[in-house]
């Protein structure tokens, strides 16, 4: 599309300004400040897109030169059609107006497609752009130009997060020169457990020299033990010796005091004590003797003495017997008032019973009648046969009343069918007629249906033949003319509707057609000049229709004949019809109530026999009650009971008789009970009495206190005596024992005095002081020999085995005790020293063993081993998962680099070209890495660089740049719109400003270029740049 | 009848650490890991004492010298003294982690046990019967014996049934060191009867019969490329020199492997439920003994956006292992891998003009051309290379490098997918 030419009504400064037509590619509006290159720019905007509304913040540009508000341009479209864009201010953008070149309005939807369809947006941003937007960098946020600039679609969507994912699992695991990533805390890790297990390693050193050292310590102890035996042997020899000097001396010096006493020969051995014991046993058997004879005297006045009432010993079984019955006597005394009472309610209760059972019955009675388990099943067996038989009764008087039922309803059912049998109307036609009166009307119907169809021939075949013949139709339509096309047309839409309102509509619609098809035919025969030979077959086909038309119009009059009708037609045939169903119906009604007339008959019998012997049933069954009647009159007869009982009354006399039976029971029972305590009683009394005289007791028979006091009385006196008896009888015995006693004392003092006279006299004493001097000098000789026998025994003891005693005596004799000690001390001395040394080493052996045992089942080292290989394995596992992370990073750095070096959006690959072009080489390429929306530069030296570190003029001429590629590739897709640009060179060097102006031109061979300015610079770069283009030079406008 | 019983065991490396973990194990794990080792040498004698044999045979690396051990080594002198309790004897020699000029601490042997030096020595298996069996053993002086020692061993008397004891790499196994290589022709020539080898970790029966050459495996797996069961050789030989041989496991602890496809799954539930029955499987099929399982996740599936998120993996291993924590003996999850793929048609995408399918084509560049694979490895250095911890790494060959790639590849596949989960 270009501009050809514009006309401004009213815009700003400009009213009714007219420019144009445009021929040139590119056209330099060319105006000093204020001349109005921007307002000029924003009409173009607004009178193609549309004004802003009231609330933007946009210059409004009213016109302040008058005129309305807006105006129109003419435009050129690719295909060569003018048109005319009027709009001016109003709502909605304002109203548009669109013309063709001969004044005919087209539609306001055709400016859009003139624009390429493009967006306000991308319009004025890439299109129709001043200095300021030239820089404006929201052009590369639009999704449009975005999807044109960078990888969009490419697949590389994710990859900046695929790299920082990357790039951050690497850190995470290794990071050169970090200290937190995994690998190197497991490398701490790792050297600390190297570390331990160095220590662990050394205890290997340990052990060896502990085991060097335990075997040097154990062959010391084994020498110093050796050594100290040898001197434990001689320090137990020296010690013997002290130990024997004391009994040494001891032996010679009792040897010596034996040898200065006299010796008395057969001395009693241990007189002095033996004579002190025996002098000590006759003081002990004279006191004895004392004391048995002060026995002897008591135990005799007390075996003499008298008792009082000594004779009620002999009645002790009378005394036994009151004390046993005592406590039966006091409860038969309370029980007999008890008793008595009991027998007198007893009494009552039975005469109560005796005179419900009737004043014929008395205890003999009772005592006879019969409560047998035989009785009590005759009563229940009589009572379960009379209530049978009045069942059976009642039960078959009530059969006979349902008989008697059954039997008048089906005599009434009965004469209900007699009468509808009677009065009912009879059929039309009996059944025989039915059949063939149906098989006529079937035949009448299909000979209508034939003639019908022969007289549709006949009028069908007439009608070919007219065709045929030249002559008209029966309808007069002309031939092959629109009947067919009207059935065809109703057929179409019958099938139609058939599709929706059923099969049948359906079906109508494709008869018809058929029949559309065959009119037309039809048509096209008669249409045939050469058809005239078919005309005598059609006639001759039409002679015999008519033939058949006759013969079936003379069949159906006689069928007419036949049926009673005038003629033969759908309603008479209906009307026979539907005579014909109801006589069918009625014959079948008749039939159905003769045959229940004849069930209900059949019913009404069978019935009335049953009847008969509801009847006979129900007297056998009376007969049967009066039997068992009687045989219970027979029973109650037998027993002397009134025939009138029921069998439940006698349950109930039953019942009164038991009671009565259980009442007498008791009365006699109690009699019985009231005589034995009586009984008792008296007994007791008579025993009391029979000894109360004697003993002076008082006692009054009638009184049954005074008879308990007297017999407790008499049994406490007995007691007594009894007592007084027993002690007597035990005085005696101690008489006879103080009597034996008292002998067997004399006779110890006897004995005693006869032992110390005998050992006086052997030991050779008159007396006793004699005798005890003796004794002491018989004791001291033996307690020296003795002394003298032990010392010599310690010695042999001391002198040990093998060690004759003579040797160690001799020794003893030739040394003294200092020399003895001196010798003990020296070598304990040797000993303790030795033992020191022992000790020592055995301690340390226990430690060194002790250690070993801990070196040799330490677990730390396994653990630390297993650890080290834990963490060996887990940093070759993070090791190869950064190498996986690594080598995926470097796979995707190797095809980004590769994408981006063979595979740039082709408008960033032509933004590149201009962009080169404009800064000589300067700059090489114009990219967006991949995945990301930004763009980049690379300069000569393969740097990247971002926009915003260019300098203005540069990145002015990279966004240029941009916008040159944008155009020449949506120029690819849709309408190449007109370049309009405001002042975008100023920025320029001269010679970048002359590339940019080469770059405008060669874009201007594709799309119109517009360029205003005020710089004559700029128009000079134009113009040079057309003379080295050897093209023609931009068309200038001036204004202002 | 029985001529000679005897058990035949190697490579206990007793109180050896277990490799391979990543996660901290929880304390009872932990301690089941310290113990185990010990544990199954506990088996290995108690089986000699129950089976009534003549004999304990180990083919040395007994311990790791090292580790300077003492708890192992004073274990390992334990039950042999429980052996010489009960009339076993015991015939030991020592391989390139418990050379005879490592560390060692000098305890005191059993008389019954008898260990090899650093050339032949014929030692009878019954002391009052010299001529019924002979063990022919020989140690390592040092770590590294690179020559053939079976050479050095000649003919042996064809009287008495000959045992040889040897740690060697007969097989010539890459993941173990090629320390006194031989062939197994090497060993069917010099007349002995049973060859009781050691150093190989993975059983295996190298000849039936005349010779029988047997490695009996380590006893005890130590780490997930030593999964199954683990256990020793009861060996019988009868009067016609016969032999019949019984696997007997006496591991304590046992690495499993579950491989989990995802391909099937719609939600991360099921993932969960797969893993959780695959781990009761896994421990009800382990002789009643603790079990630890690597899970391999595979295939592809969307699930595979949930393990990309970062510490999908060990939450999942935690969620599992509170889940199974109750089991006794013990079943835990050590680790997940995960190789799992984005549903998507590689090829097709490759054919794109997008930016995956540049990312794409720059992976099949860097695999396919050993200059770009350099420079990817370039990249690598700032770690690789690190001062402070190049040493605790290790060195990264082409083919890890190549495997990186795929997984980077996926990776960025999934970062670059609209759906990531990242940001969804």
């Amino acid at each position: 599309m270009r501009i050809r030419s514009l006309h401004v009504a009213g815009f700003g400064k400009f009213a009714d300004f007219r420019r144009g037509p445009f021929e040139r590619p590119a056209t330099i509006f060319y105006g000093a400040n204020e001349a109005g290159k921007s307002t000029l720019l924003a009409f173009i905007r607004r009178v193609l897109l549309g004004f802003p509304d009231g609330r933007s913040r946009r210059n409004p540009y009213p016109p302040l030169g008058g005129g309305r508000h807006g105006g129109n341009i003419t435009l050129v479209s690719d295909a060569g059609d003018a048109v005319t864009v009027e709009r001016y201010q109003g709502s909605g953008g304002g109203p548009v107006t669109l013309t063709s070149v001969s004044g005919e309005p087209i539609a306001a939807a055709a400016l859009p497609k003139l624009l390429g369809g493009h967006s306000r947006h991308i319009f004025e941003s890439i299109f129709a752009f001043t200095l300021d937007e030239l820089h404006d960098e929201a052009l590369l946020k639009d999704e449009s130009v975005n999807s044109q600039l960078y990888s969009a679609g490419m697949g590389a969507a994710r990859l900046p997060h695929a790299r920082r994912t990357l790039d951050e699992r690497k850190r995470r695991l290794f990071l050169k020169g970090g200290s937190k990533h995994a690998l190197h805390i497991a490398a701490n890790s790792l050297d600390a457990v190297a570390a331990k297990l160095r220590d662990v390693r050394d205890n290997a050193a340990t052990y060896g020299r502990l085991s060097a050292r335990l075997r040097d310590v154990e062959s010391e102890l084994a020498r110093l033990n050796d050594d100290r035996k040898a001197q434990r042997g001689r320090l137990d020899r020296a010690n013997q010796r002290g130990s024997a000097w004391d009994d040494w001396i001891e032996f010679n010096s009792a040897s010596a005091e034996l040898a200065e006493l006299p010796a008395l020969k057969d001395f009693p051995a241990d007189g002095a004590r033996r004579l002190d014991a025996l002098e000590e046993a006759l003081k002990t058997t004279q006191k004895e003797r004392d004391d048995a004879r002060d026995e002897t005297r008591q135990a005799k006045a007390l075996a003499e003495a008298p008792i009082e009432h000594e004779s009620l010993l002999v009645r002790e079984d009378v005394i036994r017997d009151l004390e046993r019955r005592r406590t039966a006597f006091d409860n038969a005394v309370a029980d007999l008032p008890k008793r008595q009472a009991d027998l007198a309610q007893c009494d009552g209760r039975l005469a109560a019973t005796l005179k419900d059972l009737g004043s014929d019955w008395d205890a003999d009675r009772l005592d006879a009648f019969d409560l047998s388990l035989a009785v009590r099943e005759d009563i229940a067996g009589h009572q379960e046969s009379l209530r049978e038989g009045d069942a059976n009764v009642r039960r078959r008087e009530s059969n006979l009343e349902q008989a008697q039922a059954a039997l008048t309803e089906a005599n009434e059912a009965v004469a209900e069918a007699e009468q509808y049998l009677n009065s009912a109307e009879q059929p039309a036609f009996d059944e025989q007629e039915i059949n063939p009166r149906r098989t006529l009307l079937r035949e009448a119907r299909a000979t209508l249906a034939e003639e019908n169809a022969t007289r549709q021939r006949i009028s069908d075949l007439q009608l070919q033949l007219n065709a045929v013949a030249g002559g008209p139709t029966p309808t007069g339509a002309n031939r092959g003319g629109w009947l067919p096309a009207v059935i065809g047309v109703a057929g179409i839409a019958a099938a139609g509707a058939g599709m929706v309102y059923g099969v049948e509509l359906m079906l109508v619609g494709v008869a018809l057609l058929g029949y559309a098809a065959y009119r037309f035919a039809l048509g096209k025969v008669a249409a045939d000049p050469s058809a005239s030979a078919q005309a005598n077959a059609i006639g001759g086909l039409l002679r015999q229709a008519k033939t058949d038309a006759v013969k079936l119009e003379s069949l159906l009059l006689e069928v007419a004949s036949t049926l009673g009708v005038e003629a033969i037609d759908d309603t008479a045939l209906r009307a026979a019809e539907t005579a014909l169903d109801e006589a069918q119906a009625r014959v079948q009604e008749m039939k159905r109530r003769a045959a229940d007339l004849e069930r209900e008959q059949a019913s009404a019998q069978r019935r009335d026999i049953n009847l008969q012997r509801a009847k006979e049933a129900v007297v056998a069954a009376c007969a049967e009650r009066d039997r068992a009647r009687n045989d219970w009159a027979d029973w109650l007869r037998a027993r002397g009971l009134r025939e009138t009982l029921l069998p439940e009354t006698v349950g109930e006399l039953r019942s009164d008789v038991d009671l009565g039976l259980n009442q007498l029971g008791e009365q006699r029972d109690l009699q019985g009970r009231v005589k034995a305590i009586q009984t008792s009683i008296d007994q007791y009394v008579a025993l009391a009495e029979a000894l109360v005289s004697d003993f002076g007791v008082a006692l009054n028979r009638n009184d049954y206190g005074s008879v308990a006091a007297a017999a407790d009385r008499l049994v406490d006196l007995h007691r007594d005596v009894a007592s007084q008896a027993e002690k007597r009888r035990g005085a005696a015995g101690n008489l006879k024992q103080a009597e034996a006693r008292l002998e067997r004392r004399e006779k110890d003092r006897e004995a005693a005095e006869r032992a110390i006279a005998a050992l006086l006299k052997a030991g050779g004493a008159e007396d006793a002081e004699v005798f005890r001097l003796r004794a002491d000098q018989q004791e001291k000789r033996g307690a020296l020999d003795d002394q003298r026998r032990s010392a010599l025994g310690r010695l042999q003891r001391l002198s040990g085995a093998g060690e004759p005693l003579e040797s160690l005596m001799a020794e003893l004799k030739g040394t003294d005790i200092q020399d003895i000690r001196g010798r003990v001390e020296e070598l304990q001395e040797q000993s303790d020293a030795t033992a020191g040394k022992i000790e020592e080493l055995s301690t340390e052996r226990g430690e060194i063993r002790s250690e070993l045992d801990r070196l040799i089942g330490e677990e730390e080292s396994s653990r630390l081993r297993l650890e080290r290989n834990r963490l060996l394995e887990q940093m070759d596992g993070h090791a190869r998962d950064w190498a996986v992370l690594a080598v995926a990073e470097n796979l995707l750095a190797e095809a980004q680099a590769k994408f981006e070096r063979e595979r740039q959006p082709e408008v960033l690959s032509s933004a590149g070209d201009y962009f080169r072009g404009m800064t000589r080489g300067r700059y090489t390429n114009v990219f967006s890495p991949l995945g990301e929306s930004e763009l980049r530069v690379t300069d000569g030296d393969g740097q990247s660089l971002r926009p915003d570190q260019l300098s203005r003029g540069t990145r002015e001429q990279l966004f240029l740049s941009l916008r040159f590629g944008l155009i020449r590739e949506l120029g690819q897709h849709s309408e190449r719109l007109p370049v309009i640009v405001d002042e975008a060179l100023v920025n320029f060097d001269p010679d970048r400003g002359l590339k940019a102006a080469h770059a405008f031109l060669e874009l201007a061979e594709q799309n119109q270029v517009l360029v205003f300015t005020c710089h004559p610079q700029i128009v000079d770069w134009f113009a040079t740049a057309a003379d080295d283009r050897g093209s023609a030079p931009p068309e200038m406008v001036s204004f202002g | 009848m029985t001529l000679l019983r005897f058990i035949h065991a190697a490579d206990l490396h007793l109180d050896s650490p277990f490799k391979g973990l990543r996660a901290e194990a929880p304390e009872y794990v932990a301690d089941a890991l310290y113990k185990a080792t010990f544990e199954a040498y506990d088996n290995i004698v108690d089986l000699c004492v129950s089976q009534k044999v003549d004999a304990l045979l180990v083919a040395g690396d007994i311990y790791d010298s090292a580790d300077r051990s003492l708890r192992a080594q004073r274990r390992f002198v334990d039950g042999l003294e429980k052996l010489h309790a009960s009339g076993i004897r015991s015939f030991v020699c020592h391989g390139n982690h418990d050379p005879l000029d490592g560390w060692e601490a000098r305890l005191a042997y059993p008389p019954s046990c008898h260990r090899f030096a650093a050339a032949f020595q014929a030692a009878p298996v019954f002391e009052s019967d010299p001529g019924r069996a002979v063990v022919h053993g020989i140690s390592y002086p040092r770590r590294a014996v690179t020559n053939n020692l079976v050479r050095r061993l000649g003919s042996v008397d064809r009287g008495p049934f000959s045992i040889g004891l040897l740690h060697t790499n007969a097989i010539n196994d890459r993941g173990h060191a090629p320390y006194a290589p031989c062939s197994l022709d090497d060993l069917r020539r010099c007349g002995i009867d049973y060859w009781a080898l050691g150093h190989v970790h993975t059983r295996q029966v190298l000849h039936e019969q005349a010779p029988t050459v047997v490695y009996p495996g380590n006893p005890q797996g130590r780490h997930a490329g030593e999964a199954g069961s683990r256990g020793v050789y009861r060996v019988e030989v009868d009067d016609d020199g016969h032999v019949d041989l019984q696997f007997r496991p006496v591991d304590k602890v046992r690495w499993e492997r579950l491989s989990v496809d995802i391909g099937a799954f719609g939600t991360e539930q099921e993932l969960i439920d797969t893993l959780h029955d695959g781990m009761e499987r896994v421990a009800d099929t382990a002789d009643s003994r603790s079990v630890i399982v690597r899970a391999t996740l595979q295939g592809m599936g969307e699930i595979h956006r949930f393990l990309r998120r970062p510490n999908a993996s060990t939450d999942l291993v935690e969620q599992i292992n509170e889940a199974v924590a109750g089991r006794s003996p013990f079943v835990w999850l050590e680790r997940i891998e995960d190789r799992t793929r984005l549903p998507f048609d590689r090829k097709a995408r490759l054919a794109g003009a997008d930016f995956l399918a540049e990312v794409l084509r720059a992976a099949d560049q860097a695999k396919g051309q050993p200059a770009r694979l350099e420079r990817l490895r370039d990249g690598l250095v700032d770690l690789y290379e690190h001062r402070g911890l190049r040493r605790h790494l290790t060195a990264l060959d082409d083919a890890e490098l190549a495997g990186f790639i795929d997984d980077a590849e996926m990776l960025a596949v999934t970062l670059l997918d609209e759906l990531d989960e990242d940001t969804a």
